[in-house]
């Protein structure tokens, strides 16, 4: 499978202002240094906890928000990524330059990133806040079309309804307000929203996490359904680690704004290496009381991402913590079958 | 089912609407409110048919039957033979010092109330918006120095200032603006030309400023500065109310809507809106400024009432409508006199102050309740969605 | 068989609302056994939250509960909630039965810190206590010979206090400033006493969180504080409603451990209200499943989910994601309370529906052993056992 987005040292960092002068007087590194490789037409799953940078790292991928430092190529034929590994260890900054503004979506502004917009898109987790409550579902949807320049009139009229059909909506709900409908049909018309444009990469941000359980599963369909019809890859964001096992190929986890580990999802469910996925995992409550397992408790809480520890950032509450664990930062290595894991045990 | 069908069939405005009246059926308080606007309304519209002019070049003066100092009680006749044959037979409300006929005064009183209200409002609300707007959605240093010197507006007591700014502007306002309008004439030609010829905008800029530049040149070193245009502007009395007061008002909207824009711009929507593609202006127009009307919108409708009072206090003051002219608050400044001038009965005279004050009384009471009343129908916490 | 400490008998609450009449509970039958943990689950609308609620009192306006009798043991007599005053009701919650809350931060008042909100609970319940405990305290100074004038003063306003509170000597004192040291005396007592509390939470260095304010506190910790507020005046019932949703999941496993330790220690018995079907396994021991305003399902947790009896309750457990297999939702959405189907609430999603189940609605049988359901799939229209 040829790759879609590779993300290279990916940084967001937040600056603290304090003082009188509002100075910058630390960093909130929300987003430090991620590597990610997502192949064209997987659903590549990121879970962690609140604070870890998941969404953070969706957001930066769509330059919803501005990257602080790394890059992002979009859609780069392979030979030209061949070319910038090579620059990138030759060390020729021009010719990579130039590379980079073609390719790099993290350099883009302006127009070419308005054009890009067309192919990235977003399904946010609350579909009330994320729906403008004062516009019309005929309006909300087209206008990424309009914007874009695709479509306008009866032709956008005509691409709408296509794509509302696509998530299971009628005409009949063109001339409504989001607040007519239920939770379920709003997150439906987001999706819409997102799919309108034809795009090639979703990043979905918790998106059945403000559904009801019996209808989560409606939703889940529909994107499975969706990805192959429409030849999409997903982004799947989530802390619903049972939900992320059962859509998802790949599987990272962050935390701290690091990735800590990746593997294919039944590898990485049924064998975790890192002690915080082997923690977080365990954490998860099995709907069978005849069930019984070992549950790691992790002991303190998640660290403020302003001064993360120093070393590795999981150290404090790790279980099996050494020496090396306090001063130096693990890599992420690939220890085999592309089971990738920051963690100095490995 | 066609398109025209679906569309009235199941119109979500409609049904808004529908909802929105029968909340409003529900509370005495707002319905009293709306009646009380609607009649001041249809007193303002059939005006002319309910006290006919006597002088229809200026039907704002109010019409003086003598001139008598000493104000005649309600019922009393109409003594001038002239203002008897237009129609008047009887002094409804009595007359006020110098013969003025109360109750015509009232009832064309209404038609300046609502254009004081209403105008001043609306002139207050465009400025705040532009203000609020920039200041709310950019932030960062423009919110600094926007929001500085509205502090330093509101930092005046806002009676005082209106005052001072009635007594300040001119009677006529003369205006050279004709060296202003030609420079931005000269920069608006370069700038098609050079679209035109598909230049860069750059470039045209760049262009645009050169001339303008030579322009200027040429119109102070070697014409020594001739007048091109003036414009004189003439202000009545009561408009330079108006502007007083809308000067003094725009603040308040600015930090309201500034506060909207600032809770509206990190919702969801409004990033998904960038997320397609949408530019600045269009997210401000179509997304947040929809949203963010409403506390604004109430805001104003409370402020009419008291808008009111203020231009009464003001014409009271003697700063604002001319005498004889058709103004509630004029009419009670007139009343000064006689509120109690040493008689046995203080209440003598109570039909010159009474019943212009039971006027203004009424209008901004009945604004007040349909402010209420929007307030609870648009606040979006308190509906029921 | 062990007594049962609350019982909820055909409670019907209905919501005014601008739209017209929302039927939230529409007799809802529950019974909770003293020293179990019962999960109450359903979905978003079921009344899981307004059944907590009812249990206290505590529907807000435009609800209002409409029939229905609350059973509680107090005192060792049955006392029907619904018929009691206010006062009476103020002197149970947090005393007789306490609830935690879904959101930690909303539960706290922002503006005071975390020790003092629990000290406002302790005073309120635990008052007679602390002062008990604070003239102990300064039998111990005086005779040691460490206190003056003031504090033997003291003394004697505290037990006045105990023996008569409506003094008119004490209204007096209570309103000159040096006299009236004797509250922060009590309110010391209680300050170590809410310390104590926080240190049971398993809050490290308790003695500096007592002063924090809610916002400095992370979400775990937060949940903890209103749990330490909810116990500290040890309640036979503790109501807990989704106190897990908004916190991350290895958050969720510390206090799921700690609840299930602060029962063995208090001896409590808890409501788990919950749309979590792990959680109801990993944590409750009879479960009750609700559906529109309805307890549709109720037994014991391992008959509940491996003998599941009501079709909704099978397709829940069926619509848990599991790899590898496809998902399985529920057709539909849950209808509309303002004009509630008649017959079974569920009938127009359920796949065995039947044309008794539009019109008339089952009633409550026990299947099997503290099994029961509420469907015609088990019993004919009279009532009677299939």
């Amino acid at each position: 499978m040829s790759t879609l987005l590779d993300i290279r040292q990916l940084k967001k960092y937040y600056p603290v202002l304090g003082g009188v002068f509002k100075r910058k007087i630390a960093e909130v590194k929300a987003v430090d240094a991620v590597d990610i490789k997502i192949s064209k037409g997987e659903t590549f799953g990121l879970v962690g906890e609140s604070g870890c940078g998941k969404t953070t790292l969706g957001k930066t991928i769509l330059r919803l928000l501005n990257p602080t430092a790394g890059s992002i190529y979009f859609d780069a034929p392979s030979d030209i990524m061949q070319e910038i590994d090579n620059l990138e260890k030759s060390g020729d900054t021009q010719k990579l330059k130039e590379l980079r503004k073609k390719y790099d979506i993290a350099t883009y502004k302006g127009a070419m990133l308005k054009k890009i917009r067309r192919k990235m898109q977003i399904v946010y987790q609350d579909p009330t806040t994320s729906l403008n409550p004062r516009m019309l579902v005929k309006d909300i949807v087209s206008e990424p079309l309009i914007v874009q320049g695709i479509a306008k009139g009866e032709e956008a009229r005509k691409r709408v309804l296509e794509i509302l059909n696509k998530v299971g909506l009628t005409e009949r709900h063109l001339y409504r307000y989001p607040h007519e409908f239920s939770g379920g049909q709003r997150q439906r018309i987001a999706v819409a929203r997102a799919l309108v444009t034809d795009p090639e990469f979703v990043v979905l941000d918790e998106p059945t996490s403000s559904v009801d359980v019996s209808v989560r599963a409606q939703i889940l369909n529909l994107f499975k359904d969706l990805q192959k019809d429409l030849k999409l890859t997903y982004l799947f964001v989530s802390h619903d680690l049972s939900v992320v096992e059962c859509i998802a190929q790949r599987v990272a986890v962050m935390y701290l704004g690091k990735i800590v580990e990746i593997a294919q999802t039944e590898e990485i469910y049924k064998n975790p290496l890192h002690p915080y996925t082997q923690a977080l995992f365990s954490a998860i409550p099995i709907p069978d009381p005849t069930v019984k397992r070992r549950q790691i408790v992790l002991s303190g809480e998640v660290p403020s991402p302003v001064n993360p520890p120093a070393g590795c950032r999981f150290h404090p509450r790790c279980s099996k913590a050494m020496q090396i664990c306090i001063r130096e930062e693990p890599e992420l290595k690939d220890i085999g079958n592309g089971h990738m894991v920051a963690c100095h045990l490995f | 089912m066609n398109l025209k069908q679906l569309k009235t069939e199941l119109s979500p405005t409609l049904k808004e609407v529908k909802f929105t009246l029968k909340r409003v059926r529900k509370s005495p308080l707002s319905i009293l409110g709306m009646a009380i606007i609607t009649f001041y309304v249809i007193i303002a519209v059939f005006a002319p048919v309910l006290a006919p002019p006597v002088d229809p070049n200026a039907p704002y003066a109010i019409f003086h039957d003598g001139y008598g100092p000493t104000p005649r009680p309600p019922g009393s006749e109409v003594l001038d033979s002239w203002i008897r044959n237009m129609g008047w037979t009887v002094h409804y409300f009595g007359t006020a010092e110098g013969q003025l006929d109360i109750y015509y005064g009232c009832i064309w009183g209404t038609r300046t109330a609502f254009r004081i209200g209403l105008m001043v409002v609306v002139i207050s609300l465009i400025i705040g918006l532009l203000m609020g707007c920039l200041s709310g959605y950019y932030g960062g240093i423009i919110d600094e120095i926007l929001m500085r010197f509205t502090d330093i507006i509101l930092a005046f007591p806002g009676l005082i200032l209106a005052m001072a700014l009635v007594i300040a502007l001119p009677r006529v306002w003369r205006l050279e603006i004709g060296f202003p309008l030609a420079i931005i004439g000269i920069f608006i030609i370069i700038m098609l030309i050079g679209h035109f010829l598909k230049l860069r905008s750059a470039i045209s800029a760049s262009l645009g400023i050169l001339s303008v530049a030579i322009f200027a040149v040429l119109y102070y070193g070697v014409l020594g500065s001739p007048p091109i245009y003036t414009m004189g502007i003439e202000l009545t009395d009561l408009d330079k109310v108006l502007v007083a007061l809308a000067l003094v008002g725009w603040p308040g909207y600015t930090r309201v809507i500034r506060g909207e824009i600032l809770r509206v711009r990190q919702e969801d929507y409004v990033e998904a809106a960038k997320a397609a593609g949408c530019s600045d202006v269009r997210i401000i127009l179509r997304h947040i400024l929809p949203n963010a009307m409403y506390s604004v919108v109430i805001m104003a409708s409370l402020d009419i009432g008291s808008i009111v009072l203020t231009a009464a206090a003001l014409s009271f003051l003697g700063i604002g409508a001319p005498l004889g002219y058709a103004d509630w608050g004029q009419m009670i400044s007139f009343a000064r006199g006689w509120i109690w001038s040493g008689q046995e009965n203080p209440w003598q005279f109570w039909y010159t102050f009474i019943i212009p004050g039971l006027f203004i009384f009424t209008f901004v009471l009945g604004w007040n309740l349909l402010g209420d009343a929007f307030r609870d129908i648009l606040d979006p916490t308190l509906r029921r969605r | 068989m062990t007594q049962e400490i609350l019982t909820i008998d055909d409670l019907r609450v209905n919501f005014y609302t601008y739209e017209g009449v929302v039927e939230a509970l529409d007799g809802v039958n529950l019974r909770l056994k003293k020293g179990e943990t019962l999960g109450v689950v359903g979905e978003t609308g079921c009344g899981k939250s307004v059944t907590g609620l009812s249990t206290l009192v505590l529907v807000p306006p435009p609800g209002k509960i409409e029939g229905g009798r609350i059973y509680v043991n107090v005192d060792g007599k049955q006392i029907d909630l619904l018929k009691q005053k206010e006062n009476f009701l103020r002197r149970i919650r947090g005393e007789d039965i306490s609830m935690v809350f879904q959101d930690p931060r909303s539960a706290l008042n922002p503006v005071y810190t975390a020790g003092d909100q629990i000290i406002e609970v302790l005073l309120h319940h635990r008052g007679r206590e602390l002062v008990e405990k604070a003239i102990e305290r300064l039998n111990k100074e005086i005779e040691g010979g460490k206190a003056g004038f003031l504090k033997k003063f003291h003394r004697k306003t505290l037990q006045t206090i105990l023996t008569n509170p409506r003094s008119t000597k004490l209204k007096i004192i209570k309103r000159i400033p040096l006299l009236r040291g004797y509250k922060k005396i009590v309110k010391q007592e209680a300050r170590k006493e809410a310390i104590e509390m926080l240190r049971a939470m398993r809050i490290p260095d308790p003695e500096r969180v007592v002063d924090m304010y809610p916002h400095e506190l992370s979400g775990g910790m937060a949940q903890r504080v209103v749990i330490a507020m909810a116990l500290s005046c040890n309640p036979s019932i503790l109501i807990a409603d989704e106190p897990t949703t908004n916190l991350d999941v290895t958050v969720q496993l510390q206090i799921l451990l700690l609840i299930k330790e602060l029962k063995e220690k208090f001896g409590s018995s808890i409501i788990y209200i919950t749309h979590d079907m792990g959680v109801v396994a990993e944590m409750c021991d009879r479960v009750a499943v609700m559906y529109a305003g309805n307890v549709v399902e109720y037994g014991n947790v391992l008959d509940i989910f491996k003998k599941p009896l009501h079709p909704y309750t099978k397709a829940l457990l069926e619509s848990i994601p599991r790899p590898g297999k496809p998902f399985k939702s529920i057709e539909g959405t849950v209808p509309s309370l303002i004009n509630p189907p008649k017959g079974c609430r569920f009938h127009d999603r359920c796949t065995y529906a039947m044309e008794v189940c539009t019109k008339i609605k089952p009633k409550m049988i026990e299947v099997e052993n503290e099994h029961f359901v509420q469907c015609f799939l088990y019993q004919s229209i009279s009532g009677e056992q299939k």
